[in-house]
């Protein structure tokens, strides 16, 4: 019944071209026989580069988890005419912030999420969850037994990341480093500083009170 | 006093909207580049205070928040003025600052997490996946011109309700019982199409046979919202909450 000429590309292709969804690695390879699921990000970058030489509109974008089929983004104004019906406005500053700290954060509190913004989420917070960014994952034990808020599928989707481990990571260990570094130095600084008090205050940095 | 003598060419910074109270700090730290481990509290605290002053009235709601980070910068400056205490070698001297700056740092950089995303977020909107629209999109198909009644589109909602609808009738009077399904959706699809073949309509009802175990309703249930996604056939209402009407989609079926 199955084509025996048909490559594990075509067959990688036709699964793309008809999912509704980004498809997982291990899902193509349980349909693509004899296929095991490291090969299949070999098997996306060959169709990729065909893609490219074939100079096709489209390529296959890793998301989610998965892999989709996406039109390049130089087609965007007339894809975009198109699909006018399901565009969404864009987000906020104050909606973009939230996510991040969701993003790192979850599962995470409102209460968690005002405390770092220093403002009340819940206006944005419901938006968010209206437009399946986040979503709530269950209730935290202890008092009150709040809800707790973690990112969908579809904020991978949304923002193109191929999972959580690929947000951008810059320096979430760097402020817990830098404080530990800044502890240290101000541990030594104590001892003179407290040998020095009310000697001498020309330090530029002095606070200037100390009068 | 270097601090209060800059402060002195008040900065104008009304005008400008913060998402709030961390959000104006990061402004203030970053305007008068100062070091984030050293902040001259009385300079910022000043500045924090004229940027409260000004605040417009519609801003009001969200003047809680100010208020409360300027009551504690107005802590930690008092906390500053304090004579340092007398060396208490093995204690830890805490500097009233520290906790305010690690706040700033953890919400600056979740500011810059939120660059990055709204930048992703630009270049997600210009790229497009394949794929179907909502199941409940293609449900909403225009109403045909030929049809005898004015009749409603049908939603997706319209749909469910219906189906449960039938489903707690079904349920009354009947015990529970595990037995394989002998039924596929194929079947289902062949069952609708040879109706409508015959009929050229049918009642939504009708198409769920009476006594039938109930997993073959949901077969059929799950058949017929194939064929709507398929546009093999349409749905109609005749009023809102109203009888279901099943048609077939090519031509021939609708105005019959």
């Amino acid at each position: 019944m199955r084509d025996s000429t048909a490559s594990p590309k075509q067959i990688l292709e036709a699964l793309l071209f008809a999912a509704e969804e980004p498809l997982p690695a291990r899902r193509i390879a349980a349909m693509i026989d004899e296929a095991i699921p490291e090969s299949i990000a070999d098997l996306v970058r060959d169709l990729n580069a065909d893609y490219l030489r074939e100079e096709r509109a489209f390529h296959v974008q890793e998301v989610a988890g998965g892999y989709r089929l996406v039109t390049r983004p130089e087609f965007a104004s007339w894809v975009a005419d198109l699909r006018a019906s399901d565009a969404s406005p864009r987000l906020s500053q104050a909606a973009l912030e939230t996510l991040s700290i969701v993003a790192y954060k979850q599962p995470v509190t409102r209460a968690e999420l005002e405390s770092i913004r220093g403002v009340t989420v819940e206006g944005v917070l419901k938006t968010l969850v209206d437009r399946e960014l986040v979503r709530i994952t269950g209730r935290e034990e202890g008092m009150g037994r709040p809800l707790l808020y973690g990112t969908t599928d579809n904020f991978l989707e949304y923002f193109g990341l191929p999972s959580l481990d690929a947000l951008p990571r810059p320096d979430e260990l760097e402020i817990l480093f830098a404080d530990r570094e800044r502890q240290e130095e101000l541990a030594l600084e104590q001892e003179p500083a407290a040998h020095a008090l009310g000697a001498t205050d020309d330090d530029e940095h002095a606070d200037g009170e100390e009068e | 006093m270097a601090d209060e003598a800059r402060s002195g060419h008040s900065v104008k910074i009304e005008a400008l909207d913060f998402e709030g109270p961390l959000d104006l700090l990061v402004y203030l730290v970053q305007k008068n580049e100062v070091d984030i481990w050293d902040i001259p509290i009385a300079l910022i605290t000043e500045q924090f205070l004229t940027y409260l002053q000004g605040m417009t009235a519609e801003r009001l709601e969200a003047a809680g928040e100010f208020l409360l980070m300027a009551a504690t910068l107005l802590r930690i400056k008092s906390q500053m003025l304090l004579p340092r205490p007398e060396v208490e070698e093995d204690e830890d001297v805490e500097d009233p600052r520290r906790e305010l700056v690690l706040k700033i740092l953890e919400y600056q950089q979740f500011r810059e997490i939120a660059d990055q995303l709204r930048d992703r977020e630009a270049a997600g909107r210009l790229v497009f996946p394949r794929g179907l629209q909502d199941l409940a999109d293609e449900l909403e198909v225009d109403a045909g011109p030929d049809l005898p009644e004015p009749e409603e589109r049908v939603s997706l909602s319209d749909l469910l309700r219906s189906f449960t609808r039938l489903m707690e009738e079904a349920q009354r009077d009947r015990v529970h019982r595990l037995e394989p399904l002998g039924v596929t959706i194929e079947e289902k699809v062949n069952f609708v199409r040879d109706r409508l073949r015959r009929d050229g309509q049918t009642s939504f009802r009708d198409l769920f046979v009476p006594g039938e175990p109930r997993s073959h309703w949901i077969v059929t249930f799950v058949a017929l919202l194939e064929m709507v996604r398929e546009g093999e056939v349409r749905l109609r209402q005749g009023e809102r909450f109203g009888e279901i009407h099943v048609y077939a989609a090519g031509g021939a079926g609708a105005g019959e």
